[in-house]
């Protein structure tokens, strides 16, 4: 309800009023009206609350007189003429004004809580709660500037009527004492409660907020964590044959001068309905539905060195020291069933002699040649890429597994009693191991063949040219020659995409051409590659001369059974770039001074 | 995730707006602030030196319905880097991001007996390194529960009162499997959707306090909920894991003129049923076992002293040791075999920090640390057991 | 207190023999490691620098800002940002928080004048812009908070001339375009230091990539002098200098 008038709202101790311009002074008793022109005033020990038509509420400590000099609708004005006042003004119309003035100076206000105090001679101080305060002094100072916009928090002192001054921040116990509640009748000592209450309060929330971290971190300290890689990471995506997928990365380190790292993926179902053998793919003869597929990559470094404990040091390692790796492998393998492993393998040693003298791994027959055997030369012709595939069973000198182990650890030979037919033995500190052929399964069977990449034929590579937003998916084919004797040959036949987290297939459109960063694009994609075995339908490598050839000459049959007599398989994995990145970044110093 | 964060930010809108209006005499609403910012340079004894920081943030509200019901909300944000840490809990470039609610229902049942019960949600990323993906870390962790604690109050002058508290937290983790398990022994078969250590914690606790001195017993169960225990054979059997954690805390602050004195001492006993294998490679085909892996008994002290030399200025030190003692776990050497001895882990750290208040809310600190490990664990490829650390940094604080 | 730290910091770096351990070549490596892993997100931190998120001033209604060093000095990142205050605190009604519309745009000069000497490189642009909205409460006369939202994005696009495409899995690529983009919640607390000075703390939140800052800054009525914090960015610490002009 809007009073025509202020209202004194309460009042303690003295305090009188004149409620008109010409008015007498009379006590003030509560509910009291002071009209435009009249005044208020406080003698010892009292205190008073006025409150205004437009919500303006004033407070008046002892010894304090105010005058109500205007108060129309849009402009008002008070005059202190000594004492303590505080003030609250709340938000005002547009055009409204609201002055208070002292004996040295005006300030006007719009929407601010502040205090002021003055006296009949014209000192005064001001200290601004909320809001702003517009102040200028009556008489200008001889230096120094005679207007200032105060904000909050800062106040003013002003020493004697015409001497400069300036603005300066409120202290601690000015800030306390002007915000303390200032409404008549209360003793000192509960002014100031409102605000221990809520300090009070807010040490609680303090004790809370430090409660709850408590829990939250004993929470997260009972994880237990054993790490036993250096890096890992895993996704859950699907693959290009929609099937889900489940990737696992790690790096660990196996010996003390050797890297392992492997990419592991599991599917729980795998399906694959030879959609891209119309687009140029290979055939997959393999169960369809099968359960738990597990597939793996593994890759092994070691190196002349022992690698120190801590990933931290490798940077400083490789920079200081003349470090070379000693031999590595990739092997790719389907492990859906532990007993029955199909299997790829390439193996590198490092050839001392080449590259100047410097060095460098090679992957040509001298990796398997066994220990002791004479490098082959750059210029020699059988300086070919090797593989070693096939399906491992168990028997009965190793399992499965085990004989993937020595395979991976480059611990075959080319046996020497069969020239041509592609057999390895085991070998094992410079002596064969045990009596079979690797890959020899309980019929005698032998299953596992090496094979050295035939330079005459020609590859087999599709697309060729394609468009600027064609697909990322690649098929290709090279032609190898099992046991480097010229009559039996086979297909090392890989499917590759850049599929996203769905399975759907990217263009190249999608990574040059987004808002997006690098970064952000790695971690929605993966790369997924089926590979093959493929018998060849062409004994005449020199004849493909052409990818059009070349696929004419890959069979639809798989070079090795699995699992049944007319059935392969292949081996379908998917790779995701999260730990490449880390792995760049943490040895990137490692990785600079190898390729140097 | 998204709709965590917004609501962070209505809450945050929320409690700006009510602040305004809080600013101006209001009995109901009581806002609570609480930036900080760490950051700081590390230098272990072996390794290069790194950098890691810490953010802090919180924003509460207390609101006062009645004379008698409270409710209190608190958002917590937490960015914790790349540091030194206790053995056997991370390597020195995790860091971790988490984003937590608490609301908490504040009821006054007479005179001196509170209960609260209160609401609790969190989630935590994971990751080993920069530029990794936050969301795939494989131990993200989302927790959702509640708990209801009651305080007793029973001697009002020298502030002494008795707080009992049960926690109910159902922890998940989103993203953690582990397909080796499955490649390492065909008897077992792996989840490929996550999950493996999902669990739900129960805690029990009682916590008085009595002018200043303060003393806990708090008895933790978790019970795993996928998570099988691994037998001798290197194959998960049936029954799941249960670890079980009883911790008893002592402290006290005192002021002594200008010195500033708040030591505690802790002794946790943690049981677990969970045994462990150990794979030096892939396709090792004859892991060690390891019986009762995670049994272990940690007793952990530190000493904090402060010296507030003026009214601005403090110096600051403390002495904190942490000792851990497994009770099965044998240590390894550095071929990664176990010995015949019992694994034990010492932490000790020294620092010693200058403080500078620059006015009522902010805080401006330099601190200085070193940090001595030791453990007669020497298998050390993949987490930190010996070393000597020292770190430097700056920390920011503002609070109100 | 500054004045102690660079003490205490010149004294520690002259003393070298605790720093023997340091591998400074290595840590230089490992920097490029991580700037090539992501560079969006490397040159987004010089973004942050200039990005002015913290409110105006109580009274002021409109500010200009550029950042100085490092985004102009030495990244040559040319920038303007501009600050205009919609209604101020409790004006609309009590309690309204005061609301402050923040934006500026950057362009880096570099890459034009790389380009103009590039053999394969018809056509750069790098460059950025960001917008948002602050909002700002008192809690008490001297403590300040303040919070909002600001959209960010940093623009790189590289056209190539015809014939010097180079190529990408069999396709050939005419232009390159990356980028960072996200939407960024920030909260903050602010208090005087004097007349015309204040001290802020403000924590940048990025709601997509999760990208965390934090920024100290000491305001003055002219310069700004600032420590922001990129606990996860390449360079960790980025002491800022910027000019503003507030009306």
């Amino acid at each position: 309800m809007w009073a025509a008038e202020s209202k004194v709202l309460s009042m303690s101790g003295a305090v009188e009023v004149r409620p008109t311009r010409e008015g007498q002074w009379t006590p003030a008793k509560d509910g009291m009206e002071i009209a435009e022109g009249g005044a208020i005033r406080t003698n010892a020990g009292g205190a008073a609350v006025v409150i205004m038509p437009n919500k303006t509420k004033v407070w008046l400590k002892e010894n304090t007189a105010l005058e109500l000099e205007q108060r129309q609708t849009l402009a008002s004005r008070l005059a202190l003429v000594f004492g303590r006042i505080k003030l609250r003004v709340p938000h005002l119309l547009r055009k409204e004004k609201f002055e208070v003035r002292t004996p040295a100076a005006v300030c006007a206000v719009r929407g601010t809580e502040f205090t002021m105090g003055t006296t009949e001679d014209g000192k005064m101080e001001l200290q601004v709660l909320f809001g702003e305060v517009k102040l200028k002094f009556m008489i200008p100072p001889e230096k120094g500037d005679s207007e200032f916009n105060i904000p909050q928090g800062q106040g003013l002192k002003l020493a004697e009527k015409g001497k400069a001054t300036k603005p300066e921040l409120l202290t601690p116990k000015a800030e306390r004492e002007a915000m303390e509640n200032w409404n008549p009748g209360l003793k000192p000592s509960e002014r100031q409660k409102d605000l221990q209450q809520k300090e009070m309060d807010r040490e609680q929330i303090k004790n809370f907020a430090a409660a709850t971290n408590k829990a939250e971190d004993t929470v997260k300290s009972f994880l237990n964590v054993v790490k036993e890689s250096d890096l890992e990471a895993g996704r859950t995506l699907n693959d290009v044959h929609g099937n889900l997928v489940r990737v696992e990365q790690r790096m660990i380190r196996p010996n003390a001068n050797e890297i392992q790292f492997y990419n592991i993926v599991k599917r729980p179902v795998y399906s694959n309905n030879n959609a891209s053998v119309a687009g140029g793919g290979f055939q997959y003869n393999g169960a369809q539905g099968v359960a738990n597929r597990l597939d793996l990559m593994q890759m092994t470094m070691a190196f002349n060195q022992d690698l120190p404990q801590r990933i931290e040091e490798w940077p400083s390692f490789f920079d200081g020291n003349s470090v070379d790796p000693t031999w590595s492998s990739f092997v790719m393998a389907n492990r859906t069933d532990a007993n029955e492993i199909f299997f790829i393998a390439e193996g590198y040693k490092f050839d001392q002699a080449r590259n100047n003298g410097e060095g460098e791994l090679v992957n040509n027959p001298w990796v398997i040649s066994g220990s002791g055997a004479t490098p082959i030369a750059a210029t020699d012709s059988d300086d070919r890429q090797v593989i070693v595939t096939g399906v491992l069973k168990n028997n009965s000198e190793l399992t499965a597994a085990e004989g993937l182990n020595r395979i991976a650890r480059l611990g075959v030979v080319i046996s020497g009693a069969d020239p041509g037919t592609g057999l390895l033995r085991y070998e094992e500190g410079g002596s064969f191991y045990g009596n079979n052929y690797v890959g020899e399964d309980p019929t005698t069977a032998v299953n596992v063949r090496w094979a050295i990449k035939t330079t005459e034929s020609a590859g087999y590579s599709e697309p060729q040219n394609a468009p600027d937003n064609a697909p990322l998916a690649q098929f290709q084919a090279d032609m190898y020659d099992v046991g480097n004797n010229g009559t039996n040959f086979l297909w090392y036949a890989k499917e590759n995409y850049v599929i996203g987290n769905g399975g759907e297939i990217r263009t190249a459109g999608d990574f040059t051409n987004s808002s997006s960063d690098p970064f952000t694009l790695l971690k929605n994609n993966a790369l997924q590659s089926v590979m093959y075995i493929k018998q060849s339908n062409s004994a005449n490598p020199a004849g493909i001369t052409d990818s059009v050839l070349a696929e004419a000459a890959i069979s639809n049959t798989d070079y090795f059974a699995y699992k049944h007599a007319t059935n392969g398989t292949n081996i379908d994995l998917v790779f995701i770039p999260d730990l490449m990145v880390a792995a760049v970044q943490r040895m990137l110093p490692a990785i600079t001074n190898l390729k140097d | 995730m998204k709709k965590i964060l917004l609501s962070a930010l209505l809450t945050a809108g929320l409690a700006g707006s009510l602040f305004a209006a809080a600013a101006e005499d209001s009995k109901i609403f009581t806002p609570f602030f609480d930036m900080t910012l760490t950051e700081a340079g590390y230098l272990p004894s072996e390794g290069n030196i790194f950098s890691g920081g810490n953010i802090n943030t919180q924003v509460g509200l207390l609101t006062k319905i009645t004379q008698k019901d409270q409710l209190f909300g608190l958002y917590n944000f937490n960015y914790a880097g790349p540091g030194f840490a206790p053995q056997d809990s991370r390597q020195f470039t995790d860091r971790s991001m988490s984003h937590g609610f608490n609301f908490e229902y504040r009821r006054f049942l007479t005179d001196r007996l509170r209960i609260r019960p209160g609401v609790a949600l969190a989630t935590e990323y994971r990751r080993t390194g920069a530029n990794e993906v936050w969301k795939n870390g494989l131990y993200n962790m989302n927790s959702a529960g509640g708990q209801l604690a009651a305080d007793y109050t029973f001697d009002e002058e020298k502030h002494g009162y008795v707080t009992a508290q049960v926690l109910f937290r159902n922890v998940a983790f989103p993203n953690y499997t582990d397909l080796l398990r499955e490649f390492q022994n065909a008897g077992n078969t792996a989840e490929t959707s996550g999950g493996l250590q999902d669990q739900t914690m129960t805690q029990v606790s009682l916590r008085p306090v009595w002018n200043s001195f303060f003393a806990g017993v708090t008895y933790t169960v978790q019970n795993y909920k996928n998570q099988k225990v691994v037998a001798a054979t290197g194959v998960y059997g049936d029954s799941k894991q249960k670890d079980t954690n009883t911790t008893l805390d002592f402290g006290f602050h005192q002021k002594l003129w200008v010195f500033e004195l708040y030591p505690t001492v802790s002794y946790a006993m943690h049981r677990s049923n969970q045994n462990f294998m150990v794979y030096k490679f892939l396709g090792d085909t004859s892991p060690q076992f390891g019986e009762k892996y995670y049994d272990f008994n940690e007793l952990a002290f530190s000493v904090p002293l402060d010296l507030n030399v003026t009214s601005k200025w403090a110096v600051g030190g403390a002495i904190s040791v942490t000792r851990r003692n497994y009770d099965k776990r044998k240590a390894r050497d550095a071929a990664n075999n176990f010995t015949g001895s019992a694994q034990t882990n010492t932490m000790s750290t020294l620092t010693g920090s200058i403080r500078k208040r620059m006015n009522d809310v902010a805080m401006v600190r330099l601190f200085y640390s070193l940090v001595v490990a030791s453990s007669n664990n020497k298998f050390e490829q993949y987490m930190p057991y010996n070393y000597t650390g020292n770190t430097f940094g700056v920390s920011y604080q503002l609070s109100y | 207190m500054k004045r102690l730290t660079l003490i205490l910091l010149t004294l520690l770096l002259v003393n070298s023999s605790a720093f023997a351990k340091v591998d400074w070549e290595s840590k230089g490596m490992q920097i490029a490691g991580e700037i090539m892993a992501n560079p969006a997100a490397f040159f987004y931190d010089f973004q942050q620098d200039l990005e002015a998120t913290t409110p105006l001033p109580p009274g002021k209604r409109f500010g200009f800002q550029t950042s100085l060093f490092p985004t102009t000095i030495p990244m040559t990142y040319t920038n303007v940002s501009l600050k205009a205050r919609l209604h101020g605190e409790g004006r609309i009604a009590p309690g309204v928080p005061q609301l402050d519309i923040v934006g500026g745009y950057w362009n880096m000069l570099a890459a034009k004048m790389a380009t103009k000497d590039s053999a394969s490189i018809d056509n750069a642009k790098f460059g950025g812009y960001y917008m948002g909205a602050i909002m700002s409460s008192s809690v008490s006369p001297r403590v300040r908070t303040f919070w909002g939202y600001k959209r960010s994005q940093l623009k790189a696009r590289l056209d190539f001339k015809e014939g010097e495409q180079p190529e990408f899995l069999g396709t050939t690529i005419n232009s390159f375009d990356t980028g960072f983009k996200d939407d960024f919640f920030i909260a903050g607390i602010e208090t005087p230091k004097g007349i015309g000075k204040l001290w802020s703390i403000q924590l940048n939140y990025g709601l997509k990539t999760q990208t965390i800052s934090s920024k100290v800054s000491w305001y003055g009525k002219i310069f700004e002098l600032g420590l922001n914090i990129y606990p996860e960015g390449v360079l960790v610490v980025h002491p800022v200098w910027n000019f503003h002009l507030n009306f």
